[in-house]
């Protein structure tokens, strides 16, 4: 029998068990009778007139039998053939390939119609995808950051830029909406006049008197003054029904349009993550495989690379090692990490309920603070008083998540998990302090939701005090959006860079440690989704606050941009893109939802000011939709009417509830299909391998 | 943004690369401008090769540690003539479908070319990821147990094509770090 030569060099002496009897026999090796399976066909056929991989001396009529068989092989797939540039094949072979398919298309008369026309809508598809990708601006700029930085800071600044377009959308829909309808209507009127008194006292926008120089700044900067009869705030839009009816709508459309897009963006990161078995089944062949991100050119940061992937293989063996101590845990160890965690915990919450009064009481006192005469007079000591309700937010979120990530380790828990209850802490404390202080502003404007107290029984709201809430809430918000901006700038000049170039001069490993500082990605894009979440909450109150964030995200874009290239090293933990696109866009959507609630609660609960705005003398603010309503067409009233009645809510909430029912159970299915093949899978491997010792077996000279 | 001045490419062939590969056309035309500058002058650069030498020190490819293979793979008899270039720039792309990544990636992946990744492979794949001599064999066999226990289904000691195909799907991060840009540096 004729030696068909294998390909394995007969050195190899890994699967010893395996190999049949090698070089002194003749027959068959059970190598190359595996080699020959259909399944190994792409392995070896490269391509027309190319040498299939691995053959080094094969047979002139052996070389042409397999392409032939290949050939026919590829011939059968007649349904649907692949498009020529997903052949792994030589340029030349799918050059081929391509003519071969474009003349059987002329020749079969080009299929069918529709066939033509799903052909033509996916080509057109592919076209507008490519020309949208080249129209999104620093596509460039992002390469290059990931690049040299990786995947995860890259995500952030993609993030970075999704978010300034979800404003420059909202800008734009507000513009329409509030702006052009104030203005084509005639001119707005002015401010009140401070000597009519009505019930609910007076209301006097304007400064007294000679205004210096450094109140203007102030004015600026805490948004009162000229600025809060201005475009800018709420109180500054007058009572038409038209302007009403658009200025509310605004809200809602831009709610809707920010939701369906940061889905639309979350679907695709979603899908990846949750198709993922679970990570810890299959994270070291994903760790070694994708270990290396191959579009890295940086030299400087290879060495670093290459360290943080050792470390990373490391701490994942040593979480294994973790997880193994962990099962094997006696009762009384169980207990004592237990008892552990809940102390960490209760340390955790009380803290976060100091943070949280802390926040509740600078409100509170900043109303005190503001009556004393000493303070008024004094500019700087005002403005130092506006901004503490900020001050002490800001304070306390630079504080208390390194608190957080120092505790983490205490409790015992693996590395990925520490990481996912840091971030869930943090997120916690950011998302929560914004809303203790909307909390104490509604304190203040409805007296603790006391409507009989003293100060509230007349109009519904506190006038003596905020005669005008909604511009007040509107200063509040532009205040912590500007606060932000401010706090970024001085971290950046007066902290890192003055840290990189100071300590770049130092000597030796503890100059080395001061110096290389990281672009910490979560940290960041926390920071970015807690001051979207502020731009939704004062939309409403602030219809210019969109524009502004713009400008904001704008100058931040630039900013990062030029501190991660002067001053940041790679990170050392490198933030996987995958947790990136996951997790965030959960936060964006927790954020959205949650700034919802306020600005909800006051369309429809807390009377309008009766001395500003568009809903001036109403009810509440949502009554403007029943009244434009009834000025509609009959038909039109009865089927908007229907939409709000129990006959229609209950029944979609039902079908909603069997669809997520269905959806669920379908997962599941799934889920079960996938581990059933997969262990079928196993079998028919292990048959397999059987099958092909038996034939070597039998093929075997001492067996003839 | 690297400057794509001067194309002597026809429309056709423009055409025809884009049809067949997953490049954009400013990603073709600048590779195009790449390969100029480096074959040597006055050659029609679908005549010129490159030598796997200097397609190994392009920036996009110097600081890989698994450079050698990518060439070897995508090379035919040892140089790259410019349709090479366009095919492992179209692997590479952000564009391109996620079975040709996976498929190149074992080719890549298998230093031993006999049509699995095996533990000689494995062994390889983590010293050169490392590329650090102080590496404690433990690490290594420990690691090497643990993906084939994970990904080898059939339990003979060795990923074959689909079973790595099966590992990388799962992948999250895979399509992400299989990218690069070849052009405008």
């Amino acid at each position: 029998m004729e030696e068909i030569p294998t390909w394995a060099p007969d050195t190899r002496d890994i699967s010893e068990g395996w190999l049949a009897p090698r070089k002194a026999r003749a027959g068959q090796s059970l190598s190359s009778v595996l080699n020959e399976l259909p399944s190994a066909a792409t392995l070896r056929y490269r391509g027309p007139g190319v040498l299939p991989w691995g053959a080094l001396e094969e047979e002139e009529e052996d070389r042409a039998e397999s392409i032939q068989a290949f050939m026919e092989a590829s011939q059968n797939e007649t349904q649907e053939p692949r498009p020529s540039r997903e052949l792994p094949w030589p340029m030349q072979a799918r050059r081929v390939h391509r003519k071969r398919v474009n003349q059987g298309q002329v020749t079969h008369g080009s299929g069918s119609r529709a066939e033509n026309w799903a052909r033509m809508l996916r080509r057109s598809r592919e076209k507008m995808r490519e020309n949208w990708r080249t129209l999104q601006p620093w596509s460039w700029t992002l390469k290059k950051i990931g690049g040299q930085f990786g995947a995860g800071t890259e995500s952030y600044f993609s993030l970075l830029r999704f978010l300034l377009f979800l404003n420059v959308l909202a800008a734009v829909l507000k513009a329409c909406m509030t702006l052009l309808p104030t203005w084509l209507e005639g001119n707005p009127p002015g401010p009140p006049n401070p000597s009519i008194s009505s019930p609910c006292g007076s209301y006097n926008p304007n400064p007294q008197g000679l205004i210096t120089f450094s109140s203007q700044l102030f004015n600026l900067l805490s948004g009162e003054g000229y600025l809060e009869w201005s475009p800018l705030f709420y109180g500054f839009y007058p009572p038409r029904p038209h302007l009403a009816l658009t200025y509310l709508c605004s809200v809602f459309l831009i709610g809707l349009v920010c939701l369906l897009l940061i889905l639309h963006r979350s679907v695709s990161g979603m899908k990846q993550t949750l198709l993922a078995e679970s990570g810890a089944l299959t994270s070291y062949s994903h760790r070694v495989f994708s270990a290396w991100d191959f579009g890295l050119c940086g030299d400087v940061h290879v060495r670093l690379r290459q360290r943080n992937i050792l470390f990373e293989l490391q701490v994942e063996l040593e979480e294994a090692v973790v997880r193994r101590q962990a099962a094997v845990r006696t009762l009384g160890q169980q207990a004592r990490v237990w008892l552990v965690r809940g102390l960490l915990n209760l340390l955790v919450m009380a803290l976060l309920g100091a943070a949280f009064y802390g926040i509740y009481w600078a409100t509170q006192y900043t109303v005190e603070l503001q009556e004393k005469p000493f303070v008024q007079q004094t500019e700087l000591l005002k403005l130092g008083v506006d901004y503490l309700p900020s001050i002490f937010i800001s304070g306390v979120n630079l504080v208390l998540p390194p608190v957080f990530k120092l505790l983490a380790p205490l409790e015992g828990y693996t590395r990925s998990r520490q990481i996912v209850f840091i971030l869930l802490r943090t997120v916690f404390l950011r998302l929560a302090s914004l809303m203790v202080l909307l909390f104490s502003l509604w304190n203040r404007i409805t007296c603790g939701g006391n409507s009989e107290a003293q100060e509230c029984k007349t109009c519904g709201y506190n006038y003596k005090e905020l005669p005008c809430w909604e511009t007040r809430l509107g200063q509040e918000m532009y205040k912590l959006l500007l606060f932000d901006l401010l706090t970024g700038l001085a971290v950046t000049l007066l902290i890192q860079f003055p840290r990189k170039l100071f300590c770049g001069h130092c000597p030796g490993a503890l100059g080395r440690l001061a110096g290389t500082q990281e672009f910490q990605v979560p940290d960041e894009v926390l920071g970015l989704i807690y001051a979207q979440t502020v731009v939704w909450v004062g939309s409403f109150f602030c219809p210019l606050l969109p524009l502004l964030n713009t400008v904001k995200f704008l100058l931040l874009f630039y900013l990062k941009k030029l501190t991660l290239f002067s001053v940041c090293s790679p990170a050392s933990r490198t933030f996987r893109a995958s947790t990136v696109n996951f997790f965030f866009p959960l936060v964006l959507l927790l954020g959205l939802a949650i700034s919802a609630v306020p600005v909800l609660y006051s369309i429809f609960w807390i009377p309008p000011s009766k001395l500003c705005g568009p809903f001036q003398g109403q009810q509440s603010i949502w009554a403007q939709i029943p009244e434009s309503i009834s000025s509609l067409p009959q038909a039109s009233q009865n089927f908007l009417f229907f939409l709000g009645t129990e006959a229609f809510a209950v029944p979609l909430l039902l079908v909603s509830s069997i669809l997520m029912a269905y959806t669920v159970a379908l997962a599941n299915s799934y889920g079960r299909l996938i581990s059933e093949l997969k262990s079928q899978i196993e079998m028919e491997s292990q048959n397999k391998v059987f099958l092909a010792q038996q034939a070597v077996a039998l093929s075997s000279p001492s067996h003839l | 943004m690297g400057q794509c001045l001067r194309y002597q490419m026809h429309w056709e062939d423009l055409e025809e690369y884009q049809a067949l590969t997953f490049l954009t056309r400013n990603e073709i035309l600048c590779i195009h401008d790449t390969f100029l500058k480096l074959c040597p002058p006055g050659k029609y650069y679908k005549e010129a090769t490159l030598t796997m030498d200097q397609v190994s020190s392009l920036p996009a490819l110097r600081v890989n540690p698994f450079r050698d293979r990518i060439c070897r793979v995508f090379s035919h008899d040892d140089v790259f003539s410019f349709e090479d270039v366009l095919g492992m720039a179209s692997v590479f792309s952000e564009q391109a479908c996620p079975s040709l990544k996976i498929e190149y990636a074992f080719r890549i992946y298998d230093f031993n070319e006999n049509g699995f990744i095996d533990e000689e492979d494995l062994q390889s794949i983590i010293l050169r990821l490392l590329n650090s001599d102080d590496v404690s064999e433990d690490l290594l066999i420990d690691l090497i147990n643990h993906v084939l226990s994970e990904s080898d289904l059939d339990n003979d000691n060795m990923l074959s094509f689909s079973e790595f195909e099966h590992a990388m799907a799962k992948s999250p991060d895979f399509m992400n770090c299989f990218r690069i840009h070849f052009w405008g540096f």
